[in-house]
């Protein structure tokens, strides 16, 4: 069985390491995470996890379901009432 | 452009999108499949309404477009009726139906851990992020909004989103461990 802990970084780097796990960390504020991922251990850990995180809830993205019937027909019945509004 | 080619056009967005809109929807609604199919209908008629109206510009993405109106819709639905944390049916969250109520049978290791399981987990612990965390969540990390769609959608500031999507991966991150351990998954 596999230990796994929360999060639990440096508390001056939860801002920083969120952004730095979507990649929208720049300049002097990713030069100093990474320099300090670079000696903290709990940090880097905490970075991978949210990186990981951030996989699996890129992987809900989308969905193969459709309206249902009728819905559908209530739909394309207000489309056309729309279109109607506006006479071309 | 014509109605009936502002209608193919419509129909061609449709197809295309249906299926992320729905499942958007049923995050937004904490399960709720059949306010979710409301919610993607509602929306919809907006959509076409300003795609008659030629709102719809040249370069926007469809599905991105789409996603705001809904959650646009959905934002003024809560102000209106205050019914954000109207019932939450988390089972229907991981469907197109195939993961049904929960069995009493013991699943085994493999089972437990399996793709399907851990998508349930992470969607009971986006179900229950408050309101403001949940959305910047589902806007920037799965429907891959740029902090400013987000911030432009949500109607707040770029900061509050960033410091919003911070502390929602933690709680995410701190609810999940907290599940793999009441399943015995991990120490």
């Amino acid at each position: 069985m596999s230990e796994l802990e929360p999060i639990a970084p440096c508390r001056h780097m939860r801002g920083l390491l969120s952004r730095l796990a979507d990649g929208t960390l720049s300049g002097l504020a990713l030069w100093f995470a990474r320099q300090h991922l670079g000696g903290c251990t709990r940090c880097r850990s905490a970075h991978a996890a949210l990186l990981s995180l951030r996989e699996q809830l890129a992987r809900l993205h989308g969905g193969t379901d459709r309206l249902e019937g009728d819905r559908r027909e209530r739909l394309e019945h207000r489309l056309d009432a729309l279109e109607k509004q506006r006479p071309e | 452009m014509s109605q009936s080619a502002t209608r193919q056009r419509f129909s061609e967005m449709l197809a295309q999108c249906e299926g992320l809109l729905l499942g958007h929807a049923r995050r937004l609604t904490r399960g709720d499949d059949d306010r979710a199919q409301d919610l993607v209908q509602e929306a919809l008629v907006r959509a076409y309404e300003a795609l008659l109206s030629e709102k719809f510009k040249e370069g926007f993405r469809p599905c991105a477009w789409l996603i705001r109106i809904l959650t646009n819709y959905f934002i003024n639905d809560w102000r209106r009726t205050k019914k954000w944390d109207a019932g939450v049916t988390v089972e229907t969250l991981t469907m197109g139906g195939e993961l049904g109520p929960t069995s009493t049978r013991a699943p085994g290791v493999e089972e437990q851990l399996s793709e399907r399981t851990y998508d349930e987990a992470l969607e009971r612990a986006l179900a229950a992020l408050p309101e403001g965390l949940r959305l910047s969540v589902l806007l920037v990390d799965v429907e891959e909004y740029s902090y400013a769609e987000a911030a432009e959608v949500l109607g707040v500031p770029v900061g509050t989103v960033r410091s919003r999507l911070s502390r929602a991966r933690f709680a995410l991150h701190a609810r999940l461990v907290s599940v793999a351990r009441e399943k015995g998954w991990v120490r």
